[in-house]
């Protein structure tokens, strides 16, 4: 029966995996995103470097076979650019969410296992800081002091983790009244081993669309303040950055510099927002509302 | 009375149901379970069975408080433990198997892994090996079939005999001197309830260990328990060995419940009897008897005054003003 076992466990897994696969447009959203993942990996690896540098012959070039999606305002290659400013701008909204959650996942597992007055306290102040404009507070941080890549992060972490949080907190508490909770507390589990045994692992489905569509909003949020230059470093191409840049020269006619990293923020965020979708059917087939 | 394994004196529980209403779930029960001895607690729905077996474990919800009374388990007082001292108690002093087997279980780790990790983490010296050793021991110690494959098994593969099996394994892999049993039937089909009683009695007689088993079904409560209690809106109503609660039920509620019995014998069956009335509403204390409502000797003095427990023979007890009222004429047409 063990054999039996392990091929039901891979029989439900295949059964997860065709209930994606039936999502068409979140399997969509799944290639989109590797595809822009690799390319930004190996573009840069790939494309001649001498494209990349200052050439102020090139400048505002028009897209052309040379340069496929034209030049900015130093003539460096934008396709190029793009590629380079893809790994930042993943690379933050990766980085920010994995803090986001780790925080979110934390508060909620601590409200949730200390219900009474701590959990009310918990959520109270959880409330307070929903009540604060993220934006307006994240663009005040950035405004204070210098810029650099982990600075981005941590603001961009340090804004988004209230939702997980709730999530997490909500999760718990349904799991803590569970069955299988009492029978592990019967058996003499300690508190830590029901948060990392019992209630973690259990949450993992509905944390996962909810990390997926927060990658997502960590990238918006990164291209925003980029675009604000209150993001990263201008030195580091980032989507935003670029868009920034753009800004004074389409008015000049040179509509590339701005449409392009906007249209890669676009696609990114959009099949992220479709595999969240996906996972989501996946964990919960029964909120799917045809497709 | 002081070499009982568990006591309990004067055990009162409320749920604060809304900010300023109460619901009194136990009112002053008296129990004590001495080493070696199954008891039976029988009662309908409500009647606070389950709240009596999660206080005994520290696991009343944060609604539910005990408001007086008193918990010795060996002499060591219950009420007075902190969150370390109960761990020290669930477990290996006091199991507890659950209604719902396969809700028993966590669905993302299989049964092997939850059992070891019990092990585990009682036993710090075990290694791993050992650990899944002394799991396979105590599934196939519960009559599990081929254990060493259910240790690779996620809950949701196993049949609910099964689960039940692994949860009771489970419960007695730390060696606890009692166990509490939440009718562990219930939601069992006919076979496997048959197997898992019969498993609960081997368990006793090989062990010697102490079981307090809850259920509403005072047939199967009869074929295992030495002593039945029976519960009625959070008290002890009456009390005493199987024969003699089956052959002269005294208290109108358990004469009633008797009468309530499918008879197969009969052929055509007769109709079931029905308790007339409903279980009192908790939240509000009545100054009487609480079964009133629904008793047909009733009295005047069951509508002033609580009745008392009193005592017929040594170890049988009643809590009625009247015991020995004839039984009720609806009854009695049943009976004949």
């Amino acid at each position: 029966m063990a054999s039996i076992a392990s091929i039901s466990v891979k029989r439900a897994w295949l059964w997860r995996a065709r209930m994606f696969a039936r999502h068409r447009l979140a399997c969509v959203g799944l290639v989109g995103i590797i595809s822009i993942t690799l390319l930004s990996l190996l573009g840069p690896i790939m494309l001649d470097a001498s494209l990349q540098r200052v050439n102020l012959d090139q400048m505002f070039s028009a897209p052309s076979v040379t340069y496929p999606l034209g030049t900015d305002q130093l003539g460096r290659d934008l396709l190029w650019r793009i590629m380079a400013g893809g790994q930042t701008s993943l690379w933050v909204g990766l980085v920010a969410t994995v803090l986001a959650t780790t925080i979110g996942c934390g508060y909620g597992v601590v409200s949730a296992m200390h219900a009474g007055p701590t959990d009310r306290f918990m959520m109270q102040l959880l409330d307070a800081i929903l009540a604060v404009p993220v934006l307006l507070l994240v663009i005040v941080v950035q405004a204070v002091g210098d810029s650099s890549l982990l600075k981005v992060i941590l603001t961009i972490g340090f804004a988004s983790w209230m939702g997980t949080a709730r999530m997490v907190r909500t999760e718990c508490l349904r799991l803590l009244q569970s069955t299988f909770i009492q029978a592990a507390i019967v058996a003499g589990a300690s508190s830590w081993r029901i948060v990392f045994s019992h209630l973690l692992p259990n949450t993992l489905g509905p944390l996962t669309v909810v990390v997926t569509i927060g990658i997502g909003q960590a990238v918006l949020l990164e291209a925003t303040l980029s675009f604000l230059n209150l993001g990263v470093p201008s030195a580091l191409p980032s989507w935003g950055n670029l868009m920034g840049n753009g800004m004074s020269a389409v008015l000049g006619g040179a509509w590339w510099t701005i449409v392009f990293p906007g249209l890669m923020i676009v696609t990114t965020v959009l099949c992220i927002n479709l595999v969240g979708d996906g996972l989501r059917d996946m964990i919960s087939p029964r909120q799917r509302d045809g497709c | 009375m002081n070499d009982a394994l568990l006591s309990v004196r004067n055990l009162c529980i409320q749920y604060s149901a809304t900010v300023h209403s109460t619901v009194r779930a136990v009112n002053g029960i008296n129990l004590d379970i001495f080493p070696g001895e199954i008891i039976g607690i029988v009662g309908e729905s409500g009647s606070g069975k389950s709240t009596l077996a999660l206080s005994l474990l520290g696991l009343l919800d944060n609604s539910g408080h005990i408001v007086q009374g008193e918990m010795r388990f060996r002499g060591v007082d219950l009420r007075g433990l902190d969150e370390s001292g109960w761990q020290k108690i669930r477990g290996r002093q006091i199991g507890m198997i659950f209604q719902s087997p396969e809700a028993s279980f966590n669905p993302v780790s299989t049964i092997g892994q939850q059992i070891q990790e019990t092990l585990l983490q009682t036993y710090r010296n075990m290694r791993k090996d050992e650990a899944r050793i002394a799991a396979k021991a105590v599934l196939t110690t519960a009559g599990m079939p081929r254990a060493a494959e259910v240790l690779e098994c996620c809950p949701f593969e196993l049949s609910g005999g099964m689960c039940q099996r692994a949860a009771l394994a489970m419960a007695v892999s730390l060696q606890p001197a009692l166990l509490l049993a939440d009718e562990p039937t219930a939601a069992l089909d006919l076979l496997a309830q048959l197997e898992i009683t019969h498993l609960l009695v081997e368990m006793n007689r090989l062990k010697g260990l102490s079981m307090m088993v809850i259920s509403h079904d005072l047939g199967r409560i009869a074929r295992i328990a030495s002593r039945v209690m029976i519960m009625y809106a959070g008290r002890i109503v009456e009390s005493g060995p199987v024969a003699q609660i089956l052959q002269t039920p005294r208290h109108p509620y358990t004469q009633g419940l008797l009468a309530s019995m499918p008879q197969l014998e009969e052929h055509p069956p007769p109709f079931l009897a029905m308790l007339p009335g409903q279980a009192p509403d908790m939240m509000y204390p009545v100054a009487g008897c609480t079964f009133l409502p629904r008793c047909e000797r009733a009295g005047e003095r069951c509508r002033e005054e609580q009745p008392v427990m009193v005592s017929l023979q040594t170890g049988r007890y009643v809590e009625c003003w009247y015991p020995d009222a004839p039984l009720s004429k609806q009854i009695q047409q049943i009976e004949e």
